[in-house]
């Protein structure tokens, strides 16, 4: 379908929703298309493209807003969505506690500057980095089962306003990782590189695979696999710790995104995933971590998969400081969340489709760099450990005492690596003294942007992609041991 | 309000499909997955996220030799339906052939399940709902608690055209529901969660777990901290499901088992956990609650398969290839999800089996211990092959001493081999007979059926 047509679709629902008594409407026809191939010693177990096409429509009745979305594309189904969005507002129009404010119009276009596009690509041209990763892994020897993971993604969206509204935007991901399981001594262990889970992924094309270089991952990600086996348990004990990038994206995905999501704080996401620790009036109070930490919440970072023209209330990217020196000065919001608390909305209401409603999510949300290189943080520390590659993540409801571990740790002693490593090393803590131990930031130079595909938010659960810049931090005292 | 996607109207598209772009290829498998759901969201003792949301999506298959590939589509027209076997069948083409024979299976009979459409549930919508939760919220707002949780309902049609003469259908209604009582600020203080998940709902089954949260969240007030260190615990069936589906996720699919990650992997016919442990895979849900399923995507017949027996390993799930890869017959269970696609089978629809015990009398066997309502976080990836997980208490925990629940106790966390915590557990007595359905992360076509569980020695290893 071409964008006038959907504009008209866009056009038809929100005629549709004033009729039907809405003081206010948006529509966004959204295009997803998402191609996964999964590798496994060298065969494709899995390709899979998905392409999901649909329409959502948002109205606001009195204060109440309400949300229907169809792929039935004729116009008599996009009416009766529009309508029915209408009347479920009616049952929220008790819950909003503020007088809803229409926003300013905007008029906008973003598209992801890309070098090569994922989707032009044959299957072989984006199977040849695994097969050689595959063939280096099979080169060395001992390791049980191989595997890649590739991901295309992209999202179009035509977005159209009772206020005068009309924006698009066509964002591209692209990425992956590769792993590999080695068994030996009863014992079986992973490596992951470049990051645990699905790999990582970045907006842009397939020049990011690219530059992974999976040939020479495959090969760390083998010997580490199997010199793991070998390696003893990580001992208990308090440490110093350098997380490595990857490991520490996730630290900031479940300590500092998830917690500073203003729906959280005002009780809104109770039903799946809790709420937080933070309250509203936490803002310019209290004190999340030490005076190197500086958090920010970003949509407008190179790179990053929170990067966006407008977020899906149609309010354009922005940059939002959620912790200054330490100290907590913003949080993640929409317009109305951001309203009720009294600050400026950090254009940070996502949906994961058309099929589901707009809801507070995060976007990038950085650790800005601090200085030095990864050997500075290693020379700062007596007795400890890099850790690196999440295997697993656990966080209590108010997202205070989190627990994770990781694929490997490498020991530290005397401000050296001393080449020796630790299987299953996990690490825990609570939030605010945990980030309050961070001793050191490594420099810009170091600093790399890290993506995950799947943040599970949401009740029905909405799974969306979102980024984190950061570079190897160090974190003193810290509780580590070992399942 | 009736379901759009009849069978005549989904038959028309997946025949169409096999009828006009099955040329070139040795097999195509057209699946049809349409939603139609009604999803209400609660805060604060009010409403607060309403939806109405239909989904149509047909998922094609194509295969040629060793060569598969994917793709699938919301756009139903004919045109998309078009592209998207053409997008399939190049991606077949250009797939590097595994050693797998993944031939198409042929028809299987599929056998009907048991009341799985309730027109009251599937006609649900939000005026309806709202009527209905109108007591609930009042109560709670009187005894100046927050309510918050989900009352979600639908319609899930399910269907497989496959060249090889599958043709099955299916329709069903869901219901999903969460109630949490919470003292304010939400979540900082004292809450209680109670869960429902079934083909049907009525006005009465809401307010009864409306009013059981109401209650208990006003026992749980005050919550103490107690020191981390082993408990022994009664694990209310809610509790019990996290551990459950995570068991699913790092043991019974085929990808864990045949990366060799999987606890079962090597460990056939041998103990893996205590007498008091049995696991199924049962979709028919032959307890008589949760949502049914009768076939697969790719349309064969869901079989009950006992996966632990009495704690005896016995097998895994099977879709058709992975069922020839290990010599047997598939079990029904090739599963897609377009969220996390995976390559192999999925458990589903996993039940611990019903014990002779009783929850009351778990509790009053407890010199010292806890009794959980529910888990939070749970996570299974630790070490898989011990299936060490970790999580924490949230909602309603109790201190029990004597046999009786004294006082609601701060969040902890446990890591522990579940393993080893079910071989713990006192013999059949330990395992109640009552058991309760649960709605999966992963939607309504997925559950676990859980009895309440006495686990002496849990190891809780910090406090917040």
């Amino acid at each position: 379908m071409d964008p006038s047509d959907q504009k008209a679709l866009c056009q038809a629902a929100i005629d549709a929703a004033l009729s039907a008594g809405a003081r206010y409407a948006e529509a966004r026809f959204v295009t997803r298309e998402r191609e996964n191939i999964q590798v496994r010693n060298g065969s494709a177990q899995l390709s899979n493209h998905q392409r999901d096409v649909g329409i959502g429509i948002r109205t606001l009745v009195g204060n109440g807003w309400g949300y229907a979305g169809t792929n039935i594309l004729d116009k008599d189904a996009i009416v009766r969505a529009s309508r029915n969005a209408t009347q479920t507002a009616q049952a929220t129009e008790g819950a909003a506690g503020i007088e809803v404010l229409i926003p300013q119009a905007v008029q906008s276009e973003y598209r992801t500057p890309l070098q090569i596009d994922p989707f032009a690509l044959s299957q072989g041209e984006k199977l040849a980095p695994f097969t050689e990763a595959h063939e280096r892994m099979e080169k060395l020897g001992g390791i049980k089962v191989n595997r890649g993971n590739f991901v295309a993604h992209r999202q179009e969206t035509s977005f159209l306003a009772s206020n005068g509204s009309d924006q698009y935007q066509q964002i591209t991901l692209c990425g992956g990782g590769v792993s590999a399981i080695a068994q030996a001594n009863g014992d079986v262990q992973i490596r992951s590189i470049p990051k645990g889970m699905e790999g990582n992924f970045l907006q842009g094309g397939f020049e990011h695979i690219v530059a992974m270089n999976l040939g020479d991952c495959a090969e760390q990600a083998a010997q580490e696999a199997l010199a793991l086996t070998q390696a003893e348990r990580t001992p208990e004990g308090k440490k110093t710790i350098i997380l490595d990038g990857c490991q520490l994206s996730l630290q900031i995905h479940e300590s500092v995104g998830h917690p500073t999501e203003l729906d959280r704080v005002l009780g809104e996401e109770i039903s799946l995933a809790g709420s937080s620790f933070l309250l509203p009036d936490s803002r310019d109070e209290l004190r999340y971590g030490s005076d190197l930490v500086n958090l920010t919440a970003d949509s407008t970072t190179p790179y990053g998969p929170g990067t966006f023209g407008f977020d899906d209330e149609g309010t354009p990217a922005s940059r939002t400081p959620i912790v200054e020196h330490g100290q907590l000065v913003g949080f993640l919001s929409g317009r109305d969340t951001a309203q009720k608390v009294g600050c400026r909305a950090s254009s940070a209401l996502r949906a994961e489709s058309w099929a589901a409603l707009p809801i507070v999510r995060m976007v990038n949300v950085n650790l800005e760099p601090g200085t030095g290189s990864m050997d500075d943080l290693i020379g700062g520390v007596d007795d400890g450990y890099l850790l690196a590659a999440n295997k697993s993540w656990s966080i209590d409801d108010l997202r205070l005492n989190f627990q994770f571990s990781c694929e490997i740790a490498y020991e530290i002693k005397n401000g050296r690596r001393t080449g020796k490593i630790f299987k299953n090393p996990i690490y825990y803590g609570v939030t605010p003294q945990f980030w309050g131990s961070c001793s050191a930031i490594a420099g810009p130079e170091a600093w790399k942007m890290w993506g995950w595909l799947f943040c599970g938010k949401g009740d029905p659960a909405q799974l969306m992609y979102v980024g984190h810049g950061c570079a190897p931090s160090r974190f003193d005292g810290i509780r580590v041991g070992s399942s | 309000m009736e379901s759009g996607f009849s069978q005549a109207w989904v038959g028309e598209r997946l025949q169409w499909v096999l009828d006009n772009c099955s040329a070139g290829v040795d097999g195509l498998e057209a699946s049809f997955l349409g939603s139609e759901a009604s999803y209400m969201r609660l805060a604060e003792s009010a409403i607060i996220q309403a939806s109405d949301i239909t989904r149509g999506r047909v998922s094609i298959r194509a295969v040629i030799g060793r060569q598969s590939a994917r793709a699938s589509t919301t756009d139903l027209s004919l045109p998309g339906l078009k592209d998207c076997v053409k997008r399939a069948v190049q991606n077949a083409r250009q797939t590097p052939a595994g050693e797998d024979d993944i031939a198409l299976p042929a028809p299987i009979a599929v056998a009907p399940v048991r009341q799985a459409l309730d027109l009251t549930t599937q006609a649900l919508d939000s005026v309806t709902k709202q009527a209905w939760l109108e007591p609930a919220l009042a109560a709670h707002r009187a005894d100046d608690l927050a309510l918050a949780g989900r009352f979600h309902t639908g319609t899930a049609t399910w269907a497989v055209h496959s060249t090889t003469g599958v043709q099955v259908y299916h329709q069903g209604s869901w219901a999903d529901v969460a109630m949490s009582a919470l003292e304010r600020p939400a979540g900082h203080h004292a809450s209680s969660c109670r869960t429902y998940f079934d083909s049907k709902i009525g006005r009465d089954q809401l307010n009864l777990l409306a009013e059981e949260v109401r209650g208990e969240c006003h026992s749980a007030h005050g919550p103490k901290e107690v020191a981390p260190g082993k408990w022994d615990v009664v694990l209310s069936p809610l509790a019990v499901a996290d551990l459950v589906e995570w068991l699913g996720m790092i043991a019974f699919n085929s990808q864990p088992y045949d990366d060799g990650t999987s606890f079962l992997h090597g460990r056939l016919g041998e103990k893996v956990t205590g007498d008091a442990i049995s696991i199924v895979d049962d979709a028919s849900v032959p307890h008589g609650i949760g949502v049914p399923l009768p076939f697969d995507v790719e349309g064969m017949p869901k079989s009950r398969v006992d996966l632990v027996t009495r704690g005896v390993a016995q097998g895994i799930v099977h879709n058709s290839r992975t069922g020839k890869r290990y010599g047997c017959r598939t079990t029904g269970h090739a599963q897609v999800s377009d969220d996390f696609p995976v390559s192999g089978s999925q458990a589903c629809h996993l039940h611990i089996e019903p014990g002779e015990g009783n929850q009351e009398q778990m509790i009053q066997s407890v010199k010292r211990g806890l009794y959980v309502t529910r888990l939070h976080y749970v996570n299974g990836m630790i070490e898989p092959r011990r299936a060490v997980m970790t999580g924490l208490l949230r909602d309603a925990a109790f201190l029990i001493e004597d046999g009786q629940l004294k006082h609601a106790v701060a969040p902890m966390r446990f890591t522990d081999s579940i393993l080893e915590a079910f071989d713990r557990i006192p013999g059949s007595a330990g395992v109640s007979k009552q058991t309760r359905a649960h709605c999966s992360f992963f939607g309504p076509l997925q559950c676990t059926v859980t009895p309440s569980l006495l686990i002496p020695k849990l190891n809780f290893t910090s406090g917040r």
